[in-house]
């Protein structure tokens, strides 16, 4: 997958465009044949002329990439943030229809992109089927690959982490052949978030059984400041000792407290705000109203030298802590 | 002993940072805001600043002293120094509490005692007021600590008492973020640890008696920060000089007096300001003289240096 490059042309920011091709039978393919039609996975790259070009990947290739986890990797997309941190996170994909023996294209072949849930991902343990969690979508998730054996599409992540099962299917519109599917997953998430872990000087809150059971993942640098800030307080107030509760979830993206039905007054649904900022893993709530003035007064202070934002919010009472240096993606 | 004052000089961008904030912010829906973003740098604050050095221990004590101007809108409940030198042995007064900050070169005094709370007081899950926090007007001293570097010029922060931000829930706070400590606080310059030993402008036009007299952790023709502090040191190589003999004249002012002993050896510093000091946005001219003996001789000499140096 090293050689793969960004599509040119295309609205991908970030991320590498990945080409999938469906491999069928020569041009004239019939139904009896059809039991022979393989996978192969194919890729765009730039020559060293500059000049962009389509492999069909082999045989071989495809398998590895196939035995991965996930096909492809990418952050959760940020939206309706006015602080203007909003990114759609996206990846370009190219679908094809080839010949596994020839590697010929097979043009004008129609394919359509599906996409699956899967179920307990992504640190999210609650599901109703009247909320199902967004898997992004591929735009358009339909088309032709036309004359020139290529049907470009780009996947953009949903602001929820988590995987998501994509599903290829193609017709070579004129052999009429039906090219059987592939299944491959998609890894939404934020990267190298860190389990904070249980420890005699704090205690971690609010977990929720069978909604979100780990609710402490940040990152290195804001779980070291977690750790400080509650060391330092226990070392002023012995016996004390801060209870922690939300960062993120495991894969970060949107951590929807009020995923069940009445879990929050203002009545927000799964896979919504509130506790917009808590998907990158740099910012946790601390409970409050456990905590006397002397010992507010002491944490503002520790907090403040270690580089930790403090604000106040009362439903329920607690400080809402933020690791400036770290953006979101 | 070293005594000086210093005002601050400039304050950070907050208001513009609000008010690019509020644009940002327009988007959502009314926010329900308890307590709004506070400038904390609303305080007036002079420092007055002492060093002196302990030839036992090898360490500069630097102490200060902090006066609120009328000019305040808040209380000053903290005070830091940039300095990314070695500090250690700090004490402060009642009810406040010196200590580093993690990960950034500042070290930092803040009021802590929050006993005897307002008798009006209601906990409404912010952050309470200190009861020993700098009232305009007021000055306050015992702020000190030491450190093995010598002095320059450094900056200071100091912060007002303004509740934290507080709405009822995280959405409220759409669109607004919390500035961290320097880029809430007043800002201004005063004398600290920091000063790189490593440099010695000693003249370099007569080897023979550029030793007599050196400048200590300044080049020439370096772009300094108000307040100017110069380091001098003489008998650099161990020379024999005669101290009776120095001279110094700032843009053709003496300011021979100026240079204080700070008890590390020869060592002298010298602090200018606009106020009460020839020193001059722009360009600067320190000349300096001395006589000693000329080493493998015994011959006298003078050593005449001339430092430029400029303010921006």
């Amino acid at each position: 997958m090293s050689q793969i490059s960004t599509y040119r042309g295309s609205m991908c920011r970030s991320l590498r465009a990945t080409a999938i091709a469906i491999a069928g039978m020569a041009a004239v393919v019939s139904a009896a044949f059809a039991a022979d039609l393989r996978i192969g996975i194919g890729e765009r790259y730039v020559d060293e002329s500059g000049q962009e070009q389509m492999r069909v990947m082999t045989m071989e290739e495809f398998m590895a990439a196939a035995a991965t986890p996930q096909f492809f990797e990418i952050r959760p997309s940020v939206r309706f943030l006015s602080s203007g941190n909003n990114v759609e996170q996206e990846n370009n994909v190219a679908f094809a229809c080839v010949n596994a023996f020839t590697g010929q294209l097979i043009l004008f072949c129609d394919i359509t992109v599906t996409l699956e849930d899967v179920i307990d991902d992504g640190g999210h343990h609650h599901v109703d089927p009247a909320f199902p969690r967004p898997l992004g979508e591929f735009d358009p998730p339909s088309g032709n690959s036309g004359a020139d054996g290529f049907f470009d599409t780009t996947y953009i992540a949903p602001e929820v982490s988590g995987s998501v099962l994509f599903r290829v299917v193609g017709v070579d519109t004129i052999g009429g052949a039906f090219i059987p599917p592939i299944e491959l997953s998609i890894l939404v998430r934020v990267p190298n978030l860190v389990n904070l872990p249980p420890s005699p000087i704090y205690d971690l809150i609010g977990d929720v059984p069978g909604v979100h059971i780990f609710n402490h993942f940040g990152t290195s640098v804001m779980n070291a400041k977690v750790t400080k800030l509650a060391t330092a307080f226990t070392a002023k107030f012995p016996g004390r000792k801060l209870e922690l509760n939300d960062i993120s979830l495991p894969l970060g993206g949107i951590f929807d407290v009020c995923a069940r039905a009445g879990d929050c007054a203002s009545g927000q649904k799964p896979w919504q705000f509130p506790h917009r900022t808590h998907r990158f893993g740099d910012n946790i709530d601390v409970r409050s109203f456990t905590v006397s003035a002397t010992e507010k007064r002491e944490f503002e202070k520790i907090a403040t030298r270690l580089k930790l934002t403090l604000k106040v919010e009362n439903k329920p009472p607690h400080f809402h802590l933020t690791f400036f240096g770290t953006l979101p993606p | 002993m070293l005594d000086f004052e210093r005002h601050a000089v400039r304050k950070p961008g907050l208001l513009a940072i609000m008010l690019a904030l509020s644009c940002v912010s327009a988007t959502p829906a009314a926010a329900e805001i308890i307590v709004p973003l506070i400038d904390r740098s609303q305080v007036d604050v002079t420092v007055s600043v002492d060093v002196q050095f302990d030839a036992l221990t090898g360490f500069y004590t630097y102490s200060y002293q902090l006066t609120s101007g009328l000019g305040s809108v808040l209380d000053v409940e903290s005070f830091a120094v940039e300095t990314n030198a070695e500090v250690l042995n700090a004490q402060a007064p009642a009810g406040w509490d010196p200590g580093p900050f993690d990960d950034q070169p500042l070290f930092d005094f803040a009021a802590v005692q929050v006993e005897p709370l307002p008798p009006d007081y209601v906990d409404t899950g912010n952050i309470p007021p200190s009861a020993v926090s700098i009232k305009p007007g007021e000055t306050l001293g015992g702020f000190s600590f030491q450190s093995p570097e010598g002095p320059t010029t450094v900056l200071f922060y100091a912060q007002g008492y303004a509740p934290v931000p507080q709405a009822d829930d995280e959405d409220d706070f759409e669109g607004i973020e919390i500035p961290i400590f320097t880029e809430n606080s007043f800002i201004g310059s005063t004398v600290g640890p920091g000063r790189d030993d490593g440099v010695v402008f000693a003249g370099g036009r007569r080897p023979s008696v550029d030793g007599f007299l050196g400048f200590v952790g300044v080049n020439d023709r370096d772009t300094l920060i108000l307040p100017v502090v110069i380091s001098l040191r003489f008998a650099v190589n161990g020379e024999t000089v005669d101290t009776s003999t120095f001279t110094a004249q700032l843009n053709r002012v003496d300011v021979a007096g100026s240079f204080q002993p700070t008890g590390n050896g020869d060592e002298r510093v010298g602090i200018f300001d606009l106020a009460g000091s020839p020193v001059v946005v722009g360009r600067n001219v320190l000349v300096t003289s001395i006589d000693g003996i000329v080493p493998g001789t015994a011959r006298t000499a003078s050593d005449g240096d001339a430092l430029t140096f400029f303010i921006d």
